[in-house]
């Protein structure tokens, strides 16, 4: 069980808990993956949008909501994470200049649809200059991204890869968030990487927090 | 037993450093930092069937390095500022390098060829189907830019402007790190966030 603990590493917290889990907690072990992290939540997740002025369609099945994309700085992206709490959520940071994260959409629309029921919150935050939300949000409808979209706007002295932590600036990039909200995935190109992510590989790690 | 504990605190205590100090250099850069040594990329083709190598600039005040592709939007939008920029700097003694790394279809040196002279490109376009060169830079999307100075070190490092639409643009870091080191000056800014398309860097063997 340690085994499978530290494989789910790539995040610091992983590799600290199995650091301080070794070197304090020697015997203690087995304590750390049947730990039921889900008792420790809230055990409902919030339905209702803090944000429902802004969507004028409400209906509680994602397939049937309007498909809408809101302006989002960090405070914004922050509440729509924090709705999402108790769920396990997929950001998947994209723009319609960037022709890797067009290929890779329909993927995240996927994750969706088949996971959407096992408490995955799919989120797509588009880097597009806001001037072109009309493209983004036909790019969206097209792709039947039933879930909450933002695109982002930051203040004028702001850059939104920054704002984002965009790791090297580069897209695609996904983020994966667990059940408590703690940012535990992030998928960026890494020059040392031996490879680099595959849809398989989010998958795999949404699959992983889904089943925590 | 205990061996077994003192391996598994080995491997956490690798896995910990591994995630957590994960040593970016830079800012924003995993690889080199401002005022490192430039990776020297030698014998590297050109668009013009020549070999290519950094010490070929010895004589150059700074040396603009451009990480690029030819199927990016972003990196196609700056290819007319990257030749302005040629054609105001190149009597002032900056050099200015194009590379290229990926090797999906439309990269590849033949396209190369193509685009260059589409776009009639006034500055050295290479090929590293390697990926070495860029993996040395850390560079990690297109169009990800380094400016090196007289000594070769790096003065600058990411953008080569605020935005990637040209009448949109209010701050444009590279000239201005440029001008700088013409002037004998530190880059005021010596390095932000670059922005672009994904390098598409393929497995290493």
């Amino acid at each position: 069980m340690i085994r499978t603990s530290w494989r789910q590493g790539g995040l610091c917290a992983v590799g600290i808990a199995v650091a301080l889990l070794f070197v304090v907690g020697c015997g203690s072990d087995g304590s750390d993956s049947d730990q039921p992290a889900a008792e420790q939540l809230p055990a409902e997740v919030p339905t209702a949008h803090p944000d429902s002025e802004q969507s004028s369609n409400e209906n509680e099945t994602s397939q049937a909501t309007e498909i809408a994309v809101v302006a989002a700085d960090a405070e914004v992206y922050q509440q729509v994470l924090d709705k999402h709490r108790g769920k396990v959520v997929l950001v998947d940071y994209w723009a319609l200049w960037c022709i890797p994260c067009i290929q890779r959409f329909p993927h995240t629309v996927k994750m969706q649809q088949e996971h959407g029921n096992e408490g995955l919150a799919v989120v797509s935050m588009s880097f597009d200059d806001p001037e072109r939300e009309g493209d983004v949000l036909e790019f969206l409808k097209k792709n039947n991204a039933s879930f909450d979209n933002l695109i982002c706007q930051v203040a004028e002295d702001k850059d939104c890869f920054e704002v984002f932590n965009v790791d090297g600036g580069a897209l695609p990039h996904f983020k994966v968030y667990d059940k408590t909200g703690k940012l535990r995935h992030t998928f960026a190109t890494d020059p040392l990487a031996e490879r680099q992510f595959t849809s398989s590989d989010i998958e795999e790690k949404v699959k992983e927090l889904l089943a925590e | 037993m205990i061996r077994s504990y003192l391996t598994m605190v080995a491997v956490g205590l690798f896995v910990f450093f591994s995630y957590c100090d994960h040593g970016y250099s830079g800012k924003f850069n995993k690889v080199v930092d401002i005022g490192d040594q430039a990776p020297a990329w030698k014998n590297l083709i050109g668009v013009d069937n020549e070999q290519h190598s950094l010490k070929d600039h010895k004589d150059a005040k700074a040396v603009v390095v451009i990480f690029t592709c030819n199927h990016c939007p972003v990196a196609k939008a700056y290819e007319e500022r990257f030749k302005g920029f040629v054609k105001e700097y190149q009597d002032k003694g900056v050099d200015v390098v194009a590379i290229n790394v990926s090797n999906i279809e439309a990269d590849r040196l033949d396209k190369m060829k193509i685009r260059a002279k589409e776009q009639e490109f006034n500055f050295e376009y290479l090929y590293d189907p390697s990926q070495e060169i860029a993996r040395k830079y850390g560079a990690t999307c297109t169009p990800h830019s380094f400016v090196l100075n007289e000594q070769r070190q790096i003065a600058y490092m990411g953008k080569f402007d605020d935005n990637m639409e040209i009448e949109k643009v209010k701050y444009h870091y590279l000239r201005d790190a440029v001008d700088s080191l013409l002037g004998g000056e530190k880059p005021e800014v010596e390095e932000t966030l670059q922005v672009g398309c994904s390098i598409s860097y393929e497995e290493q063997g």
